[in-house]
């Protein structure tokens, strides 16, 4: 791809995914925490498209051969950024998930020892008789 | 009028029993909901023994799920108000008898106590004010109110907001995001004065990172809120 091909690669890129994020905030299947850094990073992707001197300051200092490898590179970081925190959430939710479950089964366990408080009484469970 | 006062409360073991003691002063007919939110401390076991009802959480989710689970308890139990008072001691819960008073006698759905409507000295971090004005501006103009304490989280309400915020209520800093959807849904807000404590029990758990984080993260949020259709609430 020539150069001003990437640029509007980069700017459908980005506005589409911008307009996707606000498509599912606004049906609530996204929250705005986890929105926010998509819509960080696009805006980022779409201001490098349309501006090329950060990716021609890219070619110069970090030695990268030509702007559309720089712009490609960024949105690649961009997205390896947004899965890390994903990552990063998943680990704690399934750490709630895991307490929520065993909070559960304890309710469970009061909750049928107080509806029979008499047979408990009686039963006990210890292995002896 | 049914009503319930819920305190969430997050170790404030120090003053819970204080708290609740005013409360019973302040609002002798209401019920007392105190919800721990996973509190490491004895708050719990403290607010059990003064005789009020305790929702234990499993663990810490911050104000907004705390709040929304005691609307939740009481939506399902038929309340027709319902008030928040922070279990920090920061709320003066004799000021909650004005707010109920405004919401029997006015036509609107919600009273907030607001810190800057003239009456008390309440002084916070220059920071903090900034954030609180900013968040006034933005509502003020998104939805022509004059609110001028949009983070204040003493407040009470009716079926009708119970209902709404019993079903959906943001988490994190939640009262501003709570105001827009109150107006969206076409609810009536109101603001009387009333003074705040510094916090008495407790430290307070932002920093300035998070603080940026809120501020932005907020601001979105309400935004999204005029994106969404209009909810009618009918109770």
């Amino acid at each position: 791809m020539n150069y001003q091909n990437i640029q509007i690669w980069g700017v459908v890129f980005s506005v589409s995914l911008l307009a996707l994020t606000f498509w599912f905030m606004k049906r609530r299947w996204l929250q705005e925490k986890y929105a926010l850094v998509w819509i960080l990073v696009m805006f980022v992707i779409l201001f490098v498209s349309l501006r090329s001197s950060v990716l021609w300051l890219m070619v110069t200092i970090l030695g990268i051969e030509t702007p559309s490898n720089a712009l490609y590179l960024m949105a690649l970081a961009g997205l390896v950024i947004i899965s890390y925190s994903f990552s990063i959430i998943h680990s704690r939710q399934s750490q709630f998930y895991r307490r929520m479950a065993q909070e559960i089964a304890l309710m469970k366990f009061e909750i049928e020892r107080n509806q029979n408080p008499m047979k408990e009484a009686e039963k006990g469970n210890s292995r002896e008789r | 009028m049914k009503m319930l006062v819920i305190v969430p409360a997050f170790n404030e073991a120090e003053v819970i029993e204080s708290v609740i003691g005013e409360i019973r002063g302040g609002v002798p007919q209401a019920d007392i909901l105190v919800v721990n939110d996973g509190s490491t401390d004895e708050t719990s076991q403290k607010a059990k023994d003064q005789g009020v009802w305790v929702l234990d959480l499993p663990f810490n989710m911050g104000i907004g799920s705390t709040f929304q689970a005691g609307l939740i308890f009481a939506k399902r139990h038929g309340y027709d108000y319902a008030a928040q008072v922070d279990g920090d001691g920061q709320h003066d819960p004799r000021d909650l008898a004005r707010l109920v008073l405004t919401l029997d006698k006015t036509k609107a759905d919600m009273i907030v106590g607001s810190r800057f409507l003239g009456e008390g000295d309440f002084s916070s971090t220059m920071p903090r004010r900034q954030g609180i004005r900013f968040f006034s501006w933005l509502l003020n103009l998104l939805f022509r109110t004059r609110v001028t304490d949009p983070t204040s989280g003493f407040r009470v309400m009716n079926q009708r907001a119970i209902e709404l915020f019993s079903e959906e209520y943001p988490s994190d800093y939640p009262e501003p995001e709570a105001l827009a959807m109150a107006y969206r849904s076409g609810m009536k807000v109101m603001e009387i004065p009333c003074t705040m404590q510094a916090r008495r029990g407790g430290v307070s758990s932002i920093n300035f990172a998070r603080a940026c984080y809120y501020m932005v993260k907020v601001t979105l949020a309400i935004l999204m809120t005029l994106v969404r259709p209009r909810k009618k609430v009918l109770v």
